[in-house]
Protein backbone atom coordinates (compact mmCIF):
# COMPACT_ATOMS: atom_id res chain seq x y z
CA UNK A 1 0.00 0.00 0.00
CA UNK A 2 1.20 3.64 -0.67
CA UNK A 3 2.29 5.13 2.68
CA UNK A 4 0.77 8.38 1.90
CA UNK A 5 -2.88 5.97 2.39
CA UNK A 6 -1.99 5.68 5.65
CA UNK A 7 -1.32 9.11 6.93
CA UNK A 8 -4.99 9.63 7.51
CA UNK A 9 -4.24 7.82 10.32
CA UNK A 10 -1.85 9.77 12.08
CA UNK A 11 -5.50 11.88 12.17
CA UNK A 12 -7.29 8.90 13.12
CA UNK A 13 -5.04 7.23 16.05
CA UNK A 14 -3.42 9.68 18.10
CA UNK A 15 -4.18 9.54 21.52
CA UNK A 16 -1.41 11.56 22.55
CA UNK A 17 -2.56 14.89 20.40
CA UNK A 18 -6.39 13.88 21.63
CA UNK A 19 -5.13 14.67 25.11
CA UNK A 20 -3.01 17.39 24.09
CA UNK A 21 -5.80 18.95 22.20
CA UNK A 22 -8.60 18.05 25.21
CA UNK A 23 -6.70 20.01 27.39
CA UNK A 24 -6.21 23.30 25.19
CA UNK A 25 -10.01 23.05 24.84
CA UNK A 26 -10.81 22.52 28.68
CA UNK A 27 -8.42 25.65 29.21
CA UNK A 28 -9.28 28.00 26.34
CA UNK A 29 -13.12 27.64 27.66
CA UNK A 30 -11.64 28.57 30.90
CA UNK A 31 -9.92 31.24 29.59
CA UNK A 32 -13.64 32.08 27.81
CA UNK A 33 -15.66 31.94 31.29
CA UNK A 34 -12.79 34.64 32.77
CA UNK A 35 -13.22 36.81 29.69
CA UNK A 36 -16.90 36.72 29.76
CA UNK A 37 -16.88 36.99 33.88
CA UNK A 38 -19.35 33.84 33.84
CA UNK A 39 -19.02 30.25 33.67
CA UNK A 40 -18.81 30.08 29.52
CA UNK A 41 -21.40 27.97 28.52
CA UNK A 42 -21.94 27.47 24.51
CA UNK A 43 -22.88 24.81 21.63
CA UNK A 44 -20.83 24.34 18.36
CA UNK A 45 -22.67 23.03 15.49
CA UNK A 46 -21.54 20.23 13.08
CA UNK A 47 -23.10 20.96 10.51
CA UNK A 48 -22.44 17.53 8.55
CA UNK A 49 -23.39 13.87 9.09
CA UNK A 50 -19.91 12.47 9.08
CA UNK A 51 -18.53 14.73 11.38
CA UNK A 52 -21.28 13.68 13.83
CA UNK A 53 -20.64 9.85 12.94
CA UNK A 54 -17.13 10.93 13.93
CA UNK A 55 -17.85 12.66 16.54
CA UNK A 56 -19.91 10.46 18.11
CA UNK A 57 -18.05 6.85 17.09
CA UNK A 58 -15.23 7.95 18.64
CA UNK A 59 -16.75 9.18 21.88
CA UNK A 60 -15.42 12.79 21.37
CA UNK A 61 -18.85 14.52 23.52
CA UNK A 62 -17.15 13.01 26.41
CA UNK A 63 -13.95 14.65 25.75
CA UNK A 64 -15.47 18.26 25.76
CA UNK A 65 -15.39 20.17 29.09
CA UNK A 66 -18.95 20.91 31.20
CA UNK A 67 -20.27 23.72 29.69
CA UNK A 68 -19.23 23.52 25.82
CA UNK A 69 -22.25 20.83 23.67
CA UNK A 70 -21.34 20.01 20.11
CA UNK A 71 -24.79 19.81 18.52
CA UNK A 72 -25.84 18.08 14.99
CA UNK A 73 -27.02 19.89 11.96
CA UNK A 74 -28.82 19.41 8.97
CA UNK A 75 -25.88 17.85 7.07
CA UNK A 76 -27.52 14.66 5.81
CA UNK A 77 -29.09 14.64 2.49
CA UNK A 78 -31.16 11.86 2.64
CA UNK A 79 -32.84 12.53 5.65
CA UNK A 80 -33.75 15.55 3.95
CA UNK A 81 -35.28 14.35 0.53
CA UNK A 82 -38.85 15.10 0.86
CA UNK A 83 -41.38 12.46 0.51
CA UNK A 84 -42.72 13.74 -2.21
CA UNK A 85 -39.65 13.41 -4.42
CA UNK A 86 -39.60 10.21 -3.29
CA UNK A 87 -43.14 8.93 -4.22
CA UNK A 88 -42.93 10.35 -7.40
CA UNK A 89 -39.58 7.95 -8.45
CA UNK A 90 -41.47 5.33 -6.72
CA UNK A 91 -44.43 5.98 -9.45
CA UNK A 92 -42.18 5.66 -11.97
CA UNK A 93 -40.61 2.20 -10.95
CA UNK A 94 -44.21 1.42 -11.12
CA UNK A 95 -44.23 2.54 -14.29
CA UNK A 96 -41.39 -0.01 -15.74
CA UNK A 97 -39.03 2.70 -15.60
CA UNK A 98 -35.69 1.74 -14.06
CA UNK A 99 -35.48 3.53 -10.61
CA UNK A 100 -31.71 3.66 -9.53
CA UNK A 101 -30.85 4.83 -5.95
CA UNK A 102 -27.87 4.78 -3.87
CA UNK A 103 -28.40 2.43 -0.66
CA UNK A 104 -29.43 4.36 1.91
CA UNK A 105 -32.40 6.40 0.23
CA UNK A 106 -33.54 2.90 -0.85
CA UNK A 107 -34.82 1.92 2.76
CA UNK A 108 -36.12 5.71 3.31
CA UNK A 109 -39.65 5.74 3.91
CA UNK A 110 -42.26 7.85 2.33
CA UNK A 111 -45.19 9.58 3.81
CA UNK A 112 -48.28 8.44 2.09
CA UNK A 113 -48.09 4.85 -0.03
CA UNK A 114 -47.49 4.52 -3.76
CA UNK A 115 -49.32 1.07 -4.47
CA UNK A 116 -48.81 -0.29 -1.29
CA UNK A 117 -44.91 0.56 -1.07
CA UNK A 118 -43.95 3.53 1.58
CA UNK A 119 -40.20 2.90 -0.29
CA UNK A 120 -38.07 1.93 -3.30
CA UNK A 121 -36.93 -1.29 -1.34
CA UNK A 122 -40.83 -1.90 -0.92
CA UNK A 123 -41.73 -1.04 -4.37
CA UNK A 124 -39.34 -3.41 -6.00
CA UNK A 125 -40.28 -6.08 -3.78
CA UNK A 126 -44.10 -5.53 -5.31
CA UNK A 127 -43.08 -5.33 -7.93
CA UNK A 128 -41.38 -1.83 -9.25
CA UNK A 129 -38.08 -1.84 -11.28
CA UNK A 130 -35.15 -0.26 -8.73
CA UNK A 131 -31.72 -1.17 -8.67
CA UNK A 132 -29.13 -0.19 -5.91
CA UNK A 133 -26.07 1.68 -7.58
CA UNK A 134 -23.11 3.42 -5.86
CA UNK A 135 -22.34 6.37 -8.22
CA UNK A 136 -24.33 7.64 -11.12
CA UNK A 137 -21.60 6.25 -13.70
CA UNK A 138 -22.86 2.16 -12.14
CA UNK A 139 -26.30 3.70 -13.77
CA UNK A 140 -24.81 4.74 -16.91
CA UNK A 141 -23.32 1.94 -17.56
CA UNK A 142 -25.71 -0.69 -16.11
CA UNK A 143 -28.79 2.11 -18.40
CA UNK A 144 -26.38 1.35 -21.29
CA UNK A 145 -26.51 -2.67 -20.78
CA UNK A 146 -30.00 -3.00 -20.49
CA UNK A 147 -31.55 -0.44 -23.03
CA UNK A 148 -34.49 -0.12 -20.47
CA UNK A 149 -35.82 3.68 -19.77
CA UNK A 150 -34.38 4.71 -16.39
CA UNK A 151 -33.95 7.47 -13.98
CA UNK A 152 -31.46 7.70 -11.24
CA UNK A 153 -32.42 9.42 -7.81
CA UNK A 154 -29.25 12.52 -7.88
CA UNK A 155 -29.68 12.80 -4.10
CA UNK A 156 -26.64 14.59 -2.36
CA UNK A 157 -25.34 17.69 -1.90
CA UNK A 158 -22.46 19.89 -3.70
CA UNK A 159 -20.00 16.84 -3.18
CA UNK A 160 -22.09 14.78 -5.79
CA UNK A 161 -22.99 17.64 -8.06
CA UNK A 162 -19.42 17.62 -10.41
CA UNK A 163 -19.73 13.69 -10.95
CA UNK A 164 -23.71 14.63 -12.19
CA UNK A 165 -22.90 17.92 -14.26
CA UNK A 166 -20.10 15.79 -15.49
CA UNK A 167 -22.19 13.04 -16.68
CA UNK A 168 -24.40 15.29 -18.55
CA UNK A 169 -22.59 18.03 -20.16
CA UNK A 170 -19.64 14.62 -21.18
CA UNK A 171 -22.52 13.15 -22.92
CA UNK A 172 -22.22 10.14 -20.59
CA UNK A 173 -26.07 9.68 -20.26
CA UNK A 174 -27.54 6.76 -22.57
CA UNK A 175 -30.45 8.28 -24.42
CA UNK A 176 -32.64 6.29 -22.61
CA UNK A 177 -31.32 7.69 -18.78
CA UNK A 178 -32.55 10.75 -17.11
CA UNK A 179 -31.43 12.56 -13.54
CA UNK A 180 -34.21 13.75 -10.88
CA UNK A 181 -32.03 16.12 -9.59
CA UNK A 182 -32.21 16.22 -5.64
CA UNK A 183 -29.02 17.98 -5.24
CA UNK A 184 -29.39 20.95 -2.04
CA UNK A 185 -26.89 23.03 -1.05
CA UNK A 186 -25.76 23.88 2.54
CA UNK A 187 -25.30 27.37 3.23
CA UNK A 188 -29.17 28.41 3.29
CA UNK A 189 -29.74 25.17 5.23
CA UNK A 190 -27.20 26.05 7.73
CA UNK A 191 -28.24 29.70 7.64
CA UNK A 192 -31.77 28.61 8.40
CA UNK A 193 -30.52 26.31 11.10
CA UNK A 194 -28.65 28.86 12.88
CA UNK A 195 -31.68 31.73 12.70
CA UNK A 196 -33.81 29.45 14.18
CA UNK A 197 -31.35 27.55 17.10
CA UNK A 198 -29.80 31.47 18.14
CA UNK A 199 -34.01 32.18 18.46
CA UNK A 200 -33.76 29.14 21.44
CA UNK A 201 -33.74 31.08 24.80
CA UNK A 202 -32.59 29.80 27.82
CA UNK A 203 -30.56 27.10 25.69
CA UNK A 204 -26.38 28.33 25.34
CA UNK A 205 -26.21 30.02 22.12
CA UNK A 206 -24.71 28.51 19.16
CA UNK A 207 -21.23 30.03 18.71
CA UNK A 208 -19.26 28.60 16.46
CA UNK A 209 -19.82 25.87 13.51
CA UNK A 210 -17.73 23.29 11.91
CA UNK A 211 -18.28 23.44 8.28
CA UNK A 212 -18.00 20.29 6.19
CA UNK A 213 -15.00 19.22 4.89
CA UNK A 214 -15.62 17.75 1.22
CA UNK A 215 -18.54 19.92 0.39
CA UNK A 216 -16.12 22.82 0.77
CA UNK A 217 -13.28 20.77 -1.36
CA UNK A 218 -15.91 22.07 -4.70
CA UNK A 219 -17.17 25.38 -3.29
CA UNK A 220 -13.79 26.09 -1.21
CA UNK A 221 -13.88 27.62 2.25
CA UNK A 222 -15.02 31.07 0.77
CA UNK A 223 -18.49 29.52 1.10
CA UNK A 224 -18.81 30.23 4.30
CA UNK A 225 -18.03 33.87 4.75
CA UNK A 226 -21.69 34.84 4.67
CA UNK A 227 -22.09 32.86 7.70
CA UNK A 228 -19.97 33.95 9.61
CA UNK A 229 -20.24 37.43 9.06
CA UNK A 230 -24.12 37.11 9.18
CA UNK A 231 -23.76 35.22 12.46
CA UNK A 232 -20.67 36.70 13.73
CA UNK A 233 -19.65 33.54 14.62
CA UNK A 234 -16.37 31.75 14.04
CA UNK A 235 -16.49 29.14 11.65
CA UNK A 236 -13.90 26.06 10.86
CA UNK A 237 -13.76 24.32 7.85
CA UNK A 238 -12.68 20.60 9.40
CA UNK A 239 -11.75 17.27 7.80
CA UNK A 240 -12.95 14.01 9.21
CA UNK A 241 -10.98 12.36 11.60
CA UNK A 242 -10.97 12.47 15.26
CA UNK A 243 -7.96 14.94 15.69
CA UNK A 244 -9.41 17.27 13.00
CA UNK A 245 -12.84 17.72 14.47
CA UNK A 246 -10.92 18.40 18.00
CA UNK A 247 -8.79 20.95 16.28
CA UNK A 248 -11.71 22.39 14.51
CA UNK A 249 -13.70 22.81 18.23
CA UNK A 250 -9.84 24.50 19.96
CA UNK A 251 -9.42 26.91 17.13
CA UNK A 252 -13.45 28.18 17.14
CA UNK A 253 -12.73 28.72 21.13
CA UNK A 254 -9.67 30.55 19.88
CA UNK A 255 -11.21 32.98 17.64
CA UNK A 256 -13.51 33.58 20.40
CA UNK A 257 -11.34 34.47 22.72
CA UNK A 258 -9.92 36.74 20.25
CA UNK A 259 -12.86 38.25 19.29
CA UNK A 260 -12.79 36.91 15.87
CA UNK A 261 -15.87 35.51 13.81
CA UNK A 262 -13.81 34.38 10.20
CA UNK A 263 -13.85 31.44 8.02
CA UNK A 264 -10.68 29.19 9.16
CA UNK A 265 -9.37 26.08 7.42
CA UNK A 266 -8.67 23.22 9.62
CA UNK A 267 -8.79 20.60 6.29
CA UNK A 268 -5.91 22.00 4.66
CA UNK A 269 -4.96 19.09 3.35
CA UNK A 270 -8.05 18.72 1.08
CA UNK A 271 -10.03 22.36 1.05
CA UNK A 272 -8.51 25.41 -0.16
CA UNK A 273 -10.07 29.12 0.60
CA UNK A 274 -11.67 29.48 -3.08
CA UNK A 275 -12.39 25.52 -3.75
CA UNK A 276 -12.22 23.83 -7.07
CA UNK A 277 -13.13 26.30 -9.93
CA UNK A 278 -13.98 23.61 -12.96
CA UNK A 279 -16.03 22.06 -10.94
CA UNK A 280 -17.83 24.80 -9.80
CA UNK A 281 -17.86 26.11 -13.75
CA UNK A 282 -19.59 22.39 -14.51
CA UNK A 283 -21.71 22.70 -11.97
CA UNK A 284 -23.30 26.31 -13.41
CA UNK A 285 -23.32 25.10 -17.19
CA UNK A 286 -25.58 21.96 -15.91
CA UNK A 287 -27.60 23.03 -13.06
CA UNK A 288 -29.74 26.24 -11.89
CA UNK A 289 -30.37 27.31 -8.51
CA UNK A 290 -33.68 26.75 -7.45
CA UNK A 291 -35.96 27.25 -4.19
CA UNK A 292 -36.33 23.91 -2.64
CA UNK A 293 -38.25 21.72 -0.59
CA UNK A 294 -36.01 20.02 2.44
CA UNK A 295 -38.07 16.98 4.22
CA UNK A 296 -39.93 18.31 7.29
CA UNK A 297 -38.55 21.93 7.21
CA UNK A 298 -39.82 22.88 3.97
CA UNK A 299 -38.93 25.36 0.73
CA UNK A 300 -35.68 26.88 1.40
CA UNK A 301 -35.11 29.70 -0.79
CA UNK A 302 -32.28 29.17 -3.75
CA UNK A 303 -31.26 25.34 -2.15
CA UNK A 304 -31.34 23.10 -4.36
CA UNK A 305 -30.05 22.56 -8.38
CA UNK A 306 -32.09 22.02 -11.31
CA UNK A 307 -31.11 20.33 -14.51
CA UNK A 308 -30.56 23.34 -17.11
CA UNK A 309 -33.50 23.09 -20.03
CA UNK A 310 -30.72 22.79 -22.76
CA UNK A 311 -29.72 19.27 -21.26
CA UNK A 312 -33.61 18.90 -20.79
CA UNK A 313 -33.82 15.34 -22.84
CA UNK A 314 -31.59 13.95 -19.59
CA UNK A 315 -34.17 15.72 -16.61
CA UNK A 316 -36.03 13.25 -15.57
CA UNK A 317 -38.85 15.76 -14.86
CA UNK A 318 -39.59 16.90 -17.87
CA UNK A 319 -39.07 13.76 -19.64
CA UNK A 320 -41.73 12.39 -17.42
CA UNK A 321 -43.95 15.64 -16.81
CA UNK A 322 -42.70 15.09 -13.02
CA UNK A 323 -44.27 18.69 -11.22
CA UNK A 324 -41.90 20.42 -9.45
CA UNK A 325 -43.58 21.24 -5.45
CA UNK A 326 -45.03 24.29 -5.26
CA UNK A 327 -44.66 26.42 -1.95
CA UNK A 328 -47.94 26.10 -0.77
CA UNK A 329 -48.50 22.56 -1.52
CA UNK A 330 -45.92 21.78 1.24
CA UNK A 331 -47.21 20.27 4.22
CA UNK A 332 -45.02 18.45 7.21
CA UNK A 333 -43.24 15.18 5.47
CA UNK A 334 -42.27 13.62 8.34
CA UNK A 335 -44.33 10.53 9.85
CA UNK A 336 -46.74 11.09 12.35
CA UNK A 337 -44.95 11.36 16.07
CA UNK A 338 -41.49 11.65 14.21
CA UNK A 339 -38.99 14.50 15.69
CA UNK A 340 -36.80 14.26 12.86
CA UNK A 341 -37.29 17.78 11.98
CA UNK A 342 -36.24 19.06 14.85
CA UNK A 343 -33.04 16.96 15.22
CA UNK A 344 -32.22 17.95 12.16
CA UNK A 345 -32.28 21.65 13.28
CA UNK A 346 -30.43 21.04 16.22
CA UNK A 347 -33.64 21.49 18.20
CA UNK A 348 -33.73 18.02 19.68
CA UNK A 349 -31.71 14.92 20.55
CA UNK A 350 -32.66 11.82 19.33
CA UNK A 351 -33.03 10.58 23.08
CA UNK A 352 -35.92 13.64 23.22
CA UNK A 353 -38.09 11.96 20.39
CA UNK A 354 -40.41 9.10 21.60
CA UNK A 355 -40.29 6.49 18.82
CA UNK A 356 -36.37 6.40 18.98
CA UNK A 357 -35.31 2.50 19.79
CA UNK A 358 -38.64 1.94 20.08
CA UNK A 359 -40.82 1.82 16.90
CA UNK A 360 -37.76 3.44 14.98
CA UNK A 361 -34.42 1.25 15.11
CA UNK A 362 -31.77 1.15 12.35
CA UNK A 363 -32.99 -2.15 11.06
CA UNK A 364 -36.75 -1.18 10.52
CA UNK A 365 -36.07 2.60 10.31
CA UNK A 366 -39.51 4.74 10.73
CA UNK A 367 -38.26 8.10 10.37
CA UNK A 368 -35.84 9.50 7.70
CA UNK A 369 -32.73 10.04 10.47
CA UNK A 370 -32.76 6.52 11.17
CA UNK A 371 -31.98 5.81 7.23
CA UNK A 372 -28.58 6.79 6.45
CA UNK A 373 -25.29 6.14 7.87
CA UNK A 374 -25.73 9.77 8.35
CA UNK A 375 -28.55 10.83 10.48
CA UNK A 376 -28.22 11.80 13.72
CA UNK A 377 -30.48 9.02 15.31
CA UNK A 378 -29.15 6.09 13.00
CA UNK A 379 -25.41 7.07 14.51
CA UNK A 380 -26.75 7.74 17.91
CA UNK A 381 -28.58 3.94 18.00
CA UNK A 382 -25.91 2.44 16.37
CA UNK A 383 -23.13 3.70 19.27
CA UNK A 384 -25.31 4.39 22.00
CA UNK A 385 -24.88 8.23 22.40
CA UNK A 386 -27.15 10.49 24.85
CA UNK A 387 -26.71 7.77 27.51
CA UNK A 388 -28.67 5.08 25.26
CA UNK A 389 -25.55 2.66 26.24
CA UNK A 390 -26.28 3.34 30.06
CA UNK A 391 -29.84 2.56 29.76
CA UNK A 392 -29.47 -0.75 28.35
CA UNK A 393 -26.63 -1.96 30.79
CA UNK A 394 -29.61 -0.89 33.34
CA UNK A 395 -32.30 -2.52 31.85
CA UNK A 396 -30.16 -5.38 31.43
CA UNK A 397 -29.30 -5.62 35.37
CA UNK A 398 -25.86 -4.98 34.74
CA UNK A 399 -25.88 -1.54 36.52
CA UNK A 400 -26.88 -0.86 39.42
CA UNK A 401 -29.02 2.29 39.94
CA UNK B 1 -22.65 11.85 1.99
CA UNK B 2 -20.06 13.17 2.66
CA UNK B 3 -17.86 9.73 3.13
CA UNK B 4 -14.22 10.52 1.16
CA UNK B 5 -12.43 7.49 -0.09
CA UNK B 6 -8.07 8.62 0.08
CA UNK B 7 -6.85 6.95 -3.25
CA UNK B 8 -3.46 7.21 -5.42
CA UNK B 9 -3.77 8.26 -8.99
CA UNK B 10 -2.38 5.27 -11.14
CA UNK B 11 -3.22 6.19 -14.94
CA UNK B 12 -5.13 9.21 -16.40
CA UNK B 13 -6.84 7.82 -18.89
CA UNK B 14 -8.75 10.99 -20.65
CA UNK B 15 -9.37 14.68 -19.47
CA UNK B 16 -12.26 13.05 -17.72
CA UNK B 17 -11.31 9.45 -16.48
CA UNK B 18 -8.26 8.06 -14.11
CA UNK B 19 -7.62 5.15 -12.85
CA UNK B 20 -6.93 5.16 -8.39
CA UNK B 21 -5.56 2.57 -6.23
CA UNK B 22 -7.71 2.62 -2.72
CA UNK B 23 -5.14 0.39 -1.40
CA UNK B 24 -6.06 -2.56 -2.54
CA UNK B 25 -3.56 -2.83 -5.20
CA UNK B 26 -7.29 -3.12 -7.83
CA UNK B 27 -7.56 -0.12 -10.08
CA UNK B 28 -10.79 1.58 -10.02
CA UNK B 29 -12.11 3.59 -12.88
CA UNK B 30 -13.46 7.60 -11.56
CA UNK B 31 -13.68 10.63 -12.93
CA UNK B 32 -12.35 13.71 -12.46
CA UNK B 33 -14.30 15.92 -10.51
CA UNK B 34 -11.81 18.74 -10.38
CA UNK B 35 -9.27 20.48 -12.77
CA UNK B 36 -6.67 17.57 -14.75
CA UNK B 37 -3.98 19.70 -13.63
CA UNK B 38 -4.35 18.26 -9.90
CA UNK B 39 -4.30 14.67 -11.10
CA UNK B 40 -1.24 13.40 -12.04
CA UNK B 41 -0.32 9.70 -12.06
CA UNK B 42 0.89 9.20 -8.32
CA UNK B 43 -1.12 12.30 -7.04
CA UNK B 44 -3.18 11.22 -3.66
CA UNK B 45 -6.62 12.41 -4.13
CA UNK B 46 -9.83 12.13 -2.53
CA UNK B 47 -12.53 9.94 -4.24
CA UNK B 48 -16.12 10.53 -3.57
CA UNK B 49 -19.50 8.65 -5.23
CA UNK B 50 -17.10 7.40 -7.80
CA UNK B 51 -15.58 10.91 -8.88
CA UNK B 52 -12.59 13.14 -7.44
CA UNK B 53 -12.99 16.13 -5.42
CA UNK B 54 -9.90 17.04 -4.43
CA UNK B 55 -6.13 16.26 -4.16
CA UNK B 56 -4.78 15.73 -0.94
CA UNK B 57 -1.41 17.54 -0.15
CA UNK B 58 0.24 16.62 3.04
CA UNK B 59 3.42 19.08 2.78
CA UNK B 60 0.29 20.69 4.87
CA UNK B 61 0.99 19.16 7.81
CA UNK B 62 3.65 22.28 8.78
CA UNK B 63 0.36 23.84 9.35
CA UNK B 64 -0.98 21.66 11.86
CA UNK B 65 2.51 21.78 13.84
CA UNK B 66 1.61 25.85 13.87
CA UNK B 67 -1.79 25.43 14.82
CA UNK B 68 -0.46 23.20 18.13
CA UNK B 69 2.15 25.74 18.83
CA UNK B 70 -0.39 28.85 18.45
CA UNK B 71 -2.88 26.99 20.57
CA UNK B 72 -0.27 26.31 23.88
CA UNK B 73 0.64 29.60 23.36
CA UNK B 74 -2.95 30.98 23.76
CA UNK B 75 -3.00 28.19 26.93
CA UNK B 76 -0.10 29.89 28.84
CA UNK B 77 1.51 26.59 28.17
CA UNK B 78 5.36 25.68 26.56
CA UNK B 79 4.58 23.67 23.20
CA UNK B 80 4.28 19.77 23.47
CA UNK B 81 7.67 19.63 21.62
CA UNK B 82 8.23 15.46 21.65
CA UNK B 83 4.74 15.65 20.48
CA UNK B 84 5.79 17.80 17.52
CA UNK B 85 9.24 15.95 16.85
CA UNK B 86 6.78 12.46 16.78
CA UNK B 87 3.67 14.12 14.29
CA UNK B 88 7.21 15.15 11.51
CA UNK B 89 8.44 12.14 12.12
CA UNK B 90 5.09 10.39 11.35
CA UNK B 91 4.43 11.81 8.21
CA UNK B 92 8.46 12.17 7.34
CA UNK B 93 7.78 8.25 7.31
CA UNK B 94 4.03 7.91 5.90
CA UNK B 95 4.86 10.22 3.24
CA UNK B 96 7.90 8.36 2.46
CA UNK B 97 9.77 11.40 0.79
CA UNK B 98 6.95 11.40 -2.01
CA UNK B 99 4.73 13.88 -0.76
CA UNK B 100 1.73 13.90 -2.92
Amino acid sequence: MDPRLLVEAVFRENPQLALQLRSYIAKLLEKLGEKWGSRARLKIMDFCGTHEWTITHYGLRTLMPKGLELVAGPGCPVCVTPSWELEEAMKLSFKGVTVYTYGDSYRLRTVSPVNGAYSLAEARALGGSVKVVTSIYDAIADARKYGKEAVFLGIGFETVAPGYAHALLAGLMPENLSLMSLVRLTPPAMFYSLSILREKPPEPPVMGVIAPGHVSTITGAKAWVPVAEAFEIPVVVAGFEPIDVMMAVALILRQLLQGRAEVEIEYKRAVSFDGDLRAQAAIHKAFEVSDAAWRGIGFLPRSGLRVREKYSEHDARTRYGIREMRVEEWKKDTPPGCKCAEVVLGKAKPTDCPLFLRKCTPSTPYGPCMVSMEGTCAIWARFGEGGVTEDMVRELGLLEG
Amino acid sequence: MCWGVPAIVVSVIDDTTAEVDFGDGMPKRVVLGISAQEVLPGAAVLVHAGVIVSRLSYEQIEEVIKYIEELAAIAGEEPPQDLIARLRSLFRSAAGGGLG
